[in-house]
């Protein structure tokens, strides 16, 4: 049985510092480290804001919107 | 009696689409060979090109020893299927190097294993800046783990084992380079390394 999962477009900051150890990610996959999966994740590093499409469990997708520093910047996309 | 499928009076068309094996390489030859002196089962033209470090064959596998090589092919095709059985060593982030023109312009199918757990991600290196473009985490199913790239025009998917399914939709950098190939850590082996159109 698969996990129920949510499918969410969202903004988030960049992080990491390019290399490969350490490459450009969304801020968001470290403050959310349960994501499921990120995909289509856009925009130029380090500047500015990346937008990313990410799948999430039913608790995190309810932690994600009641998070002021995301929920501003989400568009639900339901369930995959 | 045969049993009723449902399907009677119905006329199934089945379309079926060939794939073009490219290259292949299952890296048999002498334990130490330079892949740059190994001849694929199967390629187009050139054979492997090191494009930084130094991969060579132990036990009919691709190894690196040291560093974070990279090598690559030439197929003659930029919208590809590239698939390799990989086995990781450390937490590394290593695997499938696809469009890769050199060392430092590619894209990158990567998997990595800590705490149990598998990291697949999509990496674009763009003048050797790594920028994640999707990525999944999953429990480890541990060996064998088979990582595909699919290369469709600006369309990138990468699977693991033929699931976990991830994908970017912008990827126009290095999108007409036709070479392809694998990026390692000291102590990976991969092998079964192939290259089919589309």
């Amino acid at each position: 049985m698969s996990t129920l999962y949510q499918r969410l477009r969202l903004s988030s900051p960049w992080a990491g510092n390019g290399t490969k150890a350490t490459p450009y990610h969304p801020k968001f996959l470290d403050d959310y480290p349960a994501t499921l999966a990120a995909h289509n994740i856009t925009g130029t590093p380090p500047v500015g804001s990346c937008q990313l499409d990410a799948d999430l469990d039913q608790a995190t997708y309810n932690a994600v919107m009641a998070d002021p520093n995301y929920n501003t910047s989400t568009q639900p996309l339901g369930v995959p | 009696m045969q049993a009723d499928t449902g399907l009677s009076g119905i006329s199934a068309i089945v379309t079926s689409v060939q794939q073009t094996m490219l290259i292949n390489d299952t890296f048999t030859d002498t334990n130490g060979t330079n892949l740059t002196a190994h001849t694929p089962d199967i390629k187009v033209s050139t054979g492997w090109v090191a494009n930084t470090g130094t991969i060579t064959i132990q036990s009919n596998q691709a190894n690196a020893a040291s560093g974070f090589p990279y090598y690559s092919i030439e197929s003659g095709q930029s919208n590809v299927t590239i698939q390799a059985l990989v086995t990781p060593s450390g937490s590394a982030a290593c695997g499938l190097s696809g469009r890769a023109s050199n060392a430092t312009n590619s894209w990158d199918i990567d998997i990595s294993v800590s705490g149990g757990n598998l990291t697949l991600t999509i990496q674009e290196q763009a003048a050797g800046v790594f920028t994640i473009r999707a990525t999944t985490t999953i429990a480890d199913p541990g060996a064998p783990r088979t990582v595909q790239a699919v290369f469709s025009g600006s369309n990138v998917t990468a699977s693991l084992n033929g699931g976990n399914t991830i994908a970017y939709g912008s990827a126009t950098s290095n999108q007409t380079v036709t070479k392809h190939g694998i990026n390692m850590a000291s102590g990976w082996n991969i092998d079964n390394f192939s290259v089919t159109n589309p």
